[in-house]
């Protein structure tokens, strides 16, 4: 009662305080950001209203009819719509499984290289798929799995790769991680630099062996890092781009590539049903704000409290 | 006391954005609208050159790597000169305009009086129509285009397909008339070309029936390291090249003898029309039952390209270009090979019964239906359609379409010369080392046209790519249509466009997958039981009534 | 004294499981170096050799004609010098604003941290989407200008998060040091802050440089005027196949032609959008490496 109200007026006082106090923090340092934020996410995000309406340009976003959830029935109902589910939270959740710890790998692997001249060229090498844009790089895949690739030569076979439904996902992940792998490192490549290299030596010197090494200087240095790009990750996970699937995709691979996003992509997009993709994408932004928070809390509860 | 806080949080955030975003995109813009009532307007202001200069707006794509300004264009500039109507035009590069056009149409800021070369399919039309932003243009067409109304006039059947159910015209089409019925170039997309070279050199005859056309598959099959050295060939030979499911690059012509005849030349939509005038899925047939299961033979055979499933068109064309082609399928095989001289087109080939079934469509030649539509900014309705009108003049049309003749600089596609009654004309002009298809481009404006069979050799010569491909067609495949019926290009209502297009997008993914996977693997009785049980529970028959309900009503009239 | 090479300090275990490591790292790179052989090789080869006979070491066969085409296209350079000068612009404006807002989020006592982490955060995942965005360009007056495509992205939160992290990975010392000196926050973080983050700002320098560079899309709806066109948008252009239609003949031949034209040129094109990309890296790559406590901390 007086004393709680005493102290959030206190509390309030204090904050006015130390506003007034480091103005240069709020004026300075986040206006800039704030206000882009502002300006471009928060006033169009009126913008998901379209998913509950039948959209018209004419009368706008405020004056379009109601149809409250027909576009997410109209979704749902789709006979293949597991399928969709089932494809697309594969493609996320075994890309991650795989493709999260080569970045970390590669990361420790590059930091015990004692040449900096190799180090950088490698480095160079790793990084450069990134570089290539993803239309190029299927068509490289394309190239290189047709059946009279390389390849194929190389084993001495004729397998259509590009046909078969169970190699579409190995395809897609293995192309991911080639591309991605490398300049996904450099992130932890950075955060290793922070590693105090006294810290290092004085293990070294201890007799520390590569993972005691590793326990005690390399991890706690990119152990945040690892974190939020986990959590991140984590909560991106309905979001695949349908770029990709769809430029490996292929007549007889659909039962593996016919994505959530593919999908809508040719029911919705390439219609111009604006409602109905927005509908969708709404729908993919909730079930990935649930998983997000759920592993929030699951990886806050091992680290003592430190999540996103 | 973490969590209300943040709770609270998002829920003021959520909340300021709501109100925020209220004011920035609340409503439609100050633009006044058209609500698509006739404007009536007096047709002595409408004598062009317009006394007084008017200022309309358009949008019109243009192909990449050419004259982006509109205005720049000799057609334009004549136009402008004749009418006295100067247009701003928003020019999009040809290879963005299907992504930019939506975003355009939903913006009323940006949106022009006109959009000259809108292509808009029906359910586009119909979307557009239903929103208001598009206006109906029948009672314009009638009273202040008389150009085009000559058009319907002379073919009823043009304006029965440019009209919707209830009456409304909502685009001016594009026709180009190059042969009609059975004649039409459109008649058969994916031709079948054979190489003669290779078969003189081994002393064959063009096959007639599909076990000979195996037999000689076979002998090229065979006789590989002979061609090969004969004909300097670098590379396999590829007795049968094709891209499965790939528009006219597909082999379904192979198998039009199969079973009743039907085919399965469609790949849409799988349909066909019976000569009792019912719409029947081509892609249960037996006859495509049986048609699959040969090309699977020919494929176990090694008769037809391993890539055939999975390659793109530059690949399909960097093959034939070599010469490693026995046969391929394509439009026109000029663009497929380089020894053009040495190939001619394969006529069908008997199986069970012997038949072409032209393609759906094709009677009334080339027709599209949402080329140009008039929106609902435009102030003077009247004024837009009797500039387009001008486009429907039969000495413009040609123009629009192909290119033009007196330009200072360059090549002309044209040269203006006489008809037989001493009248001027369009002359296709010869263009020496220049590629048609970039001076074409570089000249031609598309849009709203109409070039009909009756103006060849009176205003304007017929192009030289399109007369060999409408003698090959009469000379190898007219003979062998015996179909009657094709289905129409009909227009249907917004509720059934968009049914159709639902039910269509499993149907047919089911299809051309299955058709890939079979002519690859082959398959079994009960394979095929299966499939036809999956195209049911997806609505194959609702499907079918839908396009019959269309069929009767157009035959009824 | 020669340091004897760390790697030999390593007891035996250790040596062969960073053998491994290196073995693998080894044929990682192999994966990735022989298809960049490749695409190089291949641009100098002529599509329908390239087709029928792979590529060749056969001098002979190698052209040049694919450079010389993309080379002498004006729209190219035009595109070219676009793409950088929004890739630069979009960089410096990016990373200034995202490393000054990453300040006080990182900073303990900043109140309203809270508050403005789950502001910053919803936006992650909540948008509104292409429409809404576009009509806000549009009333803003921006559409066809450099801006649109640089304001809407140019706070990431995402990078805001990693360099917060990074900022609070910075020892304390530092910040008692400055305060001892007497400085205020503006001086702190430019003169004392700022040169000790050089790994995270060339990370993320390159991470935006690079995202601009790839990108087309928000150039393709917001920029209408073709010299205004990035570099990306006009290859794009030259590569787009579409299918030839039937019964337009004028589409049939014009797509035939081009469809060879984007053959022939798809590897010089890859070679040309990527080449800045690879020759600007080394400059960046000196300040990956530098530690924090280099030169900040002494004795």
């Amino acid at each position: 009662m007086s004393t709680s109200t005493k102290k959030k007026d206190a509390g309030l006082h204090n904050s006015l305080v130390y506003i007034v106090q480091h103005w240069q923090l709020y004026v300075f340092f986040l206006l800039p950001a704030l206000a882009l934020t502002i300006i471009f996410r928060y006033i169009p995000m009126g913008g998901i209203l379209i998913a509950f309406e039948k959209y018209n340009p004419i009368r706008g976003i405020l004056g379009s009819e109601w149809v409250g959830f027909k576009h997410f029935s109209r979704f749902l109902s789709s006979p293949d719509f597991l399928s969709y589910l089932g494809n697309t939270l594969k493609l996320s959740v075994f890309g991650m499984l795989w493709g999260f710890p080569v970045p970390i790998l590669l990361a420790f692997l590059l930091n015990r290289i004692e040449s900096k001249g190799i180090k950088k060229k490698i480095q160079l090498c790793l990084y450069m798929p990134n570089f290539i844009s993803v239309i190029v790089l299927c068509g490289i895949v394309r190239i290189f799995l047709s059946v009279t690739g390389p390849v194929n030569l190389l084993l001495g076979t004729q397998i259509n790769f590009m046909t078969m439904p169970e190699a579409f996902r190995t395809i897609y992940i293995a192309s991911g991680i080639w591309q991605g792998a490398g300049w996904g490192s450099i992130i932890y490549t950075a955060a290793l630099s922070n590693a105090s290299t006294e810290l290092k030596e004085a293990a070294v010197i201890d007799g520390a062996n590569i993972f005691q090494q590793i326990k005690a200087v390399e991890w706690p240095a990119i152990k945040a890092t690892v974190i939020i790009q986990f959590i991140m990750q984590a909560g991106n996970i309905m979001s695949i781009g349908f770029e990709k699937a769809y430029a490996l995709q292929t007549d007889l691979n659909m039962a593996s590539s016919e994505i959530i996003a593919t999908y809508v992509y040719k029911k919705g997009l390439l219609d111009g049903d604006y409602s109905f993709s927005t509908a969708v994408g709404l729908f993919n932004t909730v079930i990935n704000v649930i998983l997000l928070v759920a592993v929030n809390k699951i990886v806050a509860k091992m680290n003592d409290g430190q999540g996103l | 006391m973490k969590n209300k806080l943040v709770k609270r949080v998002i829920a003021a955030a959520l909340a300021a954005g709501m109100v925020f975003s209220l004011t920035a995109c609340g409503g439609g813009s100050d633009v006044e609208l058209n609500t698509g009532e006739l404007q009536e307007v007096d047709a002595s202001e409408l004598e062009f050159p317009l006394a007084e200069k008017a200022t309309l707006t358009g949008m019109i794509s243009y192909p990449a790597n050419t004259e982006s300004n509109p205005n720049n264009r000799t057609i334009f500039k004549r136009l402008q000169e004749e009418t006295n109507v100067e247009i701003e035009w928003t020019a999009i590069q040809g290879d963005q305009w299907g992504d930019k056009i939506t975003l355009a149409m939903a913006n009323l800021d940006t949106l022009t009086d006109f959009i000259f070369t809108a292509g808009f399919g029906d359910n586009d039309l119909l979307r557009y129509a239903d929103q208001g932003v598009i206006i109906p243009l029948e009672e314009y067409i009638d009273t202040y285009m008389p150009n085009l109304k000559a058009v319907f006039d002379k073919f009823p059947e043009y304006r029965k397909m440019s009209t919707d159910s209830e009456g409304h015209i909502w685009a001016l089409p594009w026709i180009e008339q190059l042969g009609s019925e059975k004649t039409a170039i459109q008649t058969v997309g994916d031709m079948s070309f054979i190489n003669k070279k290779w078969l003189d050199f081994l002393g064959l005859e063009v096959p007639t029936t599909v076990d000979e056309f195996e037999q000689t598959l076979i002998a090229f099959r065979d006789h590989a390291s002979e061609l090969q050295a004969e004909f300097n060939i670098d590379g396999s030979i590829i007795p049968m090249a094709c891209i499965v499911n790939d528009g006219n690059q597909d082999p379904a012509l192979l198998i039009n003898g199969f079973g009743e005849g039907y085919g399965d030349c469609d790949q849409g939509r799988h349909i066909a029309v019976t000569d009792e005038k019912q719409v029947i899925c081509t892609a249960t047939q037996q006859g495509f039952k049986d048609g699959i299961a040969w090309l699977h033979s020919l494929y176990e055979e090694g008769l037809i390209d391993a890539e055939a499933f999975t390659q793109e068109w530059s690949t399909y064309v960097s093959k034939g270009k070599s010469g490693r082609y026995g046969v391929c399928f394509s439009w026109d095989v000029a663009n497929i090979v380089d020894d053009f001289a040495g190939w001619v087109p394969l006529p069908a080939l008997t199986a069970d019964t012997r038949n072409i079934t032209p393609e759906n469509g094709s009677f009334t030649s080339g027709y599209d239906r949402g080329r140009c539509v008039v929106t609902a900014v435009a102030q003077n309705p009247a004024l837009v359609c009797a500039w387009l009108d001008k486009m429907y003049d039969p000495f413009q049309s040609p123009q629009n379409n192909w290119g033009t003749y007196g330009e200072d600089d360059d090549f002309d596609i044209f040269e203006l010369g006489e008809n037989a009654q001493g009248e001027k004309m369009l002359k296709h002009a010869p263009l020496g080392d220049a590629s048609p298809v970039e001076v074409r481009e570089a000249e031609s404006v598309n849009g709203p046209l109409a070039i009909l069979d009756e103006y060849y050799d009176v205003y304007v010569t017929c192009p030289d790519d399109a007369q060999y491909r409408l003698d090959w067609i009469e000379e190898y495949y007219t003979p062998d249509m015996n179909t009657k019926y094709v289905y129409p290009n009909v227009f249907m209502t917004q509720e059934d466009t968009e049914d159709l297009a639902n039910l269509q997008t499993d149907i047919t993914k089911t299809i051309n997958a299955t058709r890939s996977d079979w002519i690859m693997n082959g398959f079994t009785d009960a394979d095929w039981d299966e499939y036809l049980k999956n195209l049911d529970a997806y609505g194959l028959n609702d499907m079918l009534e839908i396009f019959q309900k269309y069929l009767d009503a157009y035959y009824a009239e | 004294m020669k340091k004897k090479s760390r790697f030999a300090r390593y007891s035996f275990q250790d040596k062969a499981l960073l053998m491994v490591g290196y073995i693998l790292l080894g044929l990682f790179v192999v994966a990735i170096v022989i298809p960049m052989v490749y695409i190089i090789v291949a641009s100098f080869i002529d599509p329908v050799t390239l087709q029928n006979k792979g590529i060749t070491f056969d001098f002979s066969k190698w052209t040049l004609t694919a450079y010389e085409r993309v080379l002498s296209n004006a729209q190219i350079w035009i595109g070219f010098k676009n793409a950088v000068i929004y890739s630069v612009v979009f960089t410096f404006v990016s990373v200034l604003i995202t490393m000054l807002a990453a300040y006080p989020m990182s900073r303990a006592d900043f109140r309203g941290r809270k508050f403005f982490n789950v502001i910053f955060v919803i936006t992650m995942f909540f948008g509104g989407g292409l429409i809404p965005t576009y009509l806000l360009i549009s009333n803003l007056k921006l559409l066809n200008s450099m801006w649109a495509i640089i304001l809407p992205g140019a706070f990431s939160v995402w990078n805001m998060i990693i360099a917060r992290t990074y900022y609070q990975g910075i020892p304390g010392e530092l910040r008692e040091a400055a305060d001892v000196d007497g400085a205020n926050e503006m001086v702190f973080f430019f003169r004392i802050l700022l040169p000790v983050c050089t790994p995270i700002i060339a990370t993320l320098s390159l991470w935006q440089f690079v995202g601009m560079w790839n990108s087309y899309f928000d150039a393709m709806i917001y920029l209408n005027d073709s010299a205004k066109q990035p570099l990306q948008l006009v290859l794009r252009s030259i590569l787009i196949q579409n299918q030839p239609e039937s019964g337009m003949i004028s589409d049939m031949q014009s797509t035939a032609e081009r469809a060879q034209l984007a053959e022939l040129l798809k590897y010089a094109t890859i070679i040309i959008s990527s080449l800045p990309l690879l020759v600007m890296y080394p400059f960046f790559q000196k300040y990956f490496d530098s530690g924090v406590m280099a030169g900040s901390v002494k004795g």
